[in-house]
């Protein structure tokens, strides 16, 4: 086994709770970890006097090209750590991370497996807030659809004299026709039917 | 009734994502999609938008995206880095040429003008501009937005046609292009090389002035091509010729003046350039700003010629971001015989031969077509360079 290496981690994120929960997990595992908020002249000037022997990135974030950008400029920058995927099991690593959206560079000389437990730590960190983001998004979209469909449903009572109950069936029999969910239907529903009702409204 | 029917069945489509960067020159992708182009061709296209050039690179070498909108310098390295894992890239058309602009801060204008600057002479503005800084007695600091980007290759020859001693008082900062307002704003740079729409907010917002066009320092150069994954290519012949046939057709559309307006609303909605467009309201250019020459279809402005894949190589080279390259390893990157094949079935003509001599032509020139002659731009280079083709 080899001695364990603190290393001196920047991590750069727009999201500050994500943020510290990373930071907190790789403080844990005894790093040192500095935390920076993109801008526009900050981040060089964070690169030259923090010298981190790694950063850790948001992949979404432009700076991302700031810092390719400053690794072809100078042969001591952190270099993509895309660039040491020349093994299986690094190449698993970082595709992993890309999926995860982290993006890392390393300078020369950092151990690989020390990377690797880093890498890790990120990439689990991100997903769990990941998956809790989805989780939101998709009861927002159910709250959504769910006022999608009454409008549509409302729309169809009054052009088809209609009760409720039958509105809905006709929603479903379209979805199920057209293999789409019911808000998006209703979406269309709402879009056809919307317009004509609001100017008929304001004809009578 | 404003809306399409809903299809009776959801048409089985070939599916395929690719990757942009929200710039103007990402239109042809956003435009085929938005027209419903791909969807015709039988294509179920998926656009992901990638907040850098890094980004959208190691998607594509993971196989999360089959291809996507590239730096015209991106296949070349991505295809032949070597000191890094290559993934292989294939490049059969060219969709945007020009719309880059040298951008100054309007402090430093004024005194470049004074230098003996001249907008229709970027060699007498490059010498102005040491001259500027080697009076003061400090360096100028212009911003690159990318590695292996025209920009950045761009704004190194015209600092450099300045001659050796440019680079004690010229020097070279990154700086991505969604942070090059609050860099001018800060005094942090003074100029910077970046596309559309970016040197048009500069001067909109009164924070500089385009100095000269990208096209003044290479004419009419490739910016952005099609980049696929190699082995997607030569997997998928016939959808990379129905993709290509499609962004034809958008980059047609896009150089009709009179689709403008209706291209405006597109980009400015939040999936695609959103408020970078929404920030130019009253520009009294809307979209092109005609110093910078951007166009995507007119003068056989897709076809990928070998020549100018060569000569990005050399800059490339020059620069320190690539090795040597051969005419062998461009050709197993750029392919004219694709492009050919996907224009003729869209009935358009296309140059018969691959390659050229690049800096021989300041005027749009007539070459043999399959069809008859066809048009292509002019080619000049910097400093009346010519650059030989060495296949």
């Amino acid at each position: 086994m080899t001695a364990f290496e603190p290393l001196r981690i920047l991590l750069i994120d727009n999201d500050a709770d994500r943020s510290m929960v990373v930071r907190k997990a790789l403080e844990a595992e005894g790093h040192e970890v500095i935390s920076h908020r993109p801008n526009a002249v900050g981040l060089t000037a964070a690169v030259a006097r923090d010298e981190p022997d790694m950063v850790i990135i948001d992949m979404d974030l432009p700076d991302r090209d700031t810092l390719e950008n400053m690794s072809t400029l100078n042969a001591h920058a952190p270099r993509p750590i895309v660039f040491f995927a020349q093994e299986q099991s690094d190449r698993n690593t970082i595709q992993a991370a890309v999926r995860a959206g982290v993006s890392a560079y390393v300078v020369d000389g950092v151990q690989p497996q020390h990377v690797r437990g880093i890498i890790d730590t990120a990439v689990a960190r991100f997903e769990a807030f990941q998956s809790l983001r989805d989780e939101l998004e998709q009861t927002r979209t159910q709250l959504e659809e769910r006022k999608l469909i009454d409008r549509a449903k409302g729309l169809i009572m009054k052009r088809e004299n209609c009760d409720e109950a039958e509105a809905y069936r006709v929603l479903q029999k379209a979805a199920m026709d057209h293999s789409q969910r019911i808000g998006q239907i209703a979406q269309r529903v709402i879009e056809m039917f919307g317009k004509d009702s609001d100017k008929l409204q304001r004809a009578s | 009734m404003a809306s399409d029917p809903i299809p009776l069945r959801r048409r089985k489509g070939f599916t395929l994502r690719l990757g942009f960067v929200p710039l103007l020159d990402s239109a042809p992708l956003i435009i085929a999609h938005e027209l419903g182009l791909f969807f015709r061709e039988g294509l179920d296209v998926e656009l992901v938008r990638e907040g850098s050039w890094a980004s959208l690179r190691d998607k594509v070498s993971f196989g999360l995206l089959d291809g996507a909108h590239m730096l015209a310098p991106m296949p070349l390295a991505m295809s032949l880095a070597t000191d890094r894992p290559r993934t292989p890239i294939t490049t059969g058309m060219v969709l945007s040429r020009n719309g880059n602009g040298i951008t100054v801060s309007t402090s430093l204008y004024p005194k470049l003008m004074a230098a003996g600057a001249d907008p229709n002479d970027p060699l007498a503005s490059a010498r102005a501009l040491v001259d500027v800084a080697r009076r003061r007695g400090s360096p100028i600091q212009l911003a690159s937005v990318a590695p292996w980007s025209s920009h950045d290759l761009q704004l190194r020859d015209w600092v450099a046609s300045a001659g050796p001693d440019a680079r004690h008082h010229i020097q070279i900062v990154p700086v991505s292009p969604i942070q090059m307002l609050d860099a001018f704003r800060a005094g942090h740079i003074e100029g910077c090389c970046v596309g559309e729409p970016w040197n048009s907010l500069l001067e909109w917002q009164d924070l500089g002035v385009i100095l000269h066009a990208g096209h003044q320092i290479w004419q009419n150069a490739p910016e952005k091509v099609l980049g696929m994954r190699q082995d997607w290519a030569e997997q998928h012949p016939e959808i990379h010729r129905r993709l290509i046939r499609v962004l034809l057709r958008a980059c047609q559309w896009l150089d009709d003046p009179d689709h403008h307006t209706a291209l405006r609303d597109i980009l400015s909605d939040e999936r695609y350039l959103g408020n970078q467009v929404q920030a130019l309201d009253g520009h009294p250019f809307s979209l092109f700003h005609p110093r910078l020459h951007q166009h995507f279809f007119r003068d056989s402005a897709n076809f990928p010629w070998l020549s100018q894949a060569h000569w990005l190589a050399t800059r490339l080279a020059r620069w320190g971001q690539l090795g040597e390259a051969s005419a062998t390893d461009i050709r197993g990157i750029v392919k004219p015989a694709i492009f050919r094949e996907a224009a003729s079935s869209a009935g358009i003509d296309a140059p018969t031969m691959d390659a050229k001599t690049e800096g021989h032509h300041r005027l749009s020139h007539m070459v043999e077509g399959r069809e008859g002659p066809v048009n292509i731009a002019g080619d000049g280079l910097i400093g009346e360079q010519v650059h030989h083709w060495p296949g």
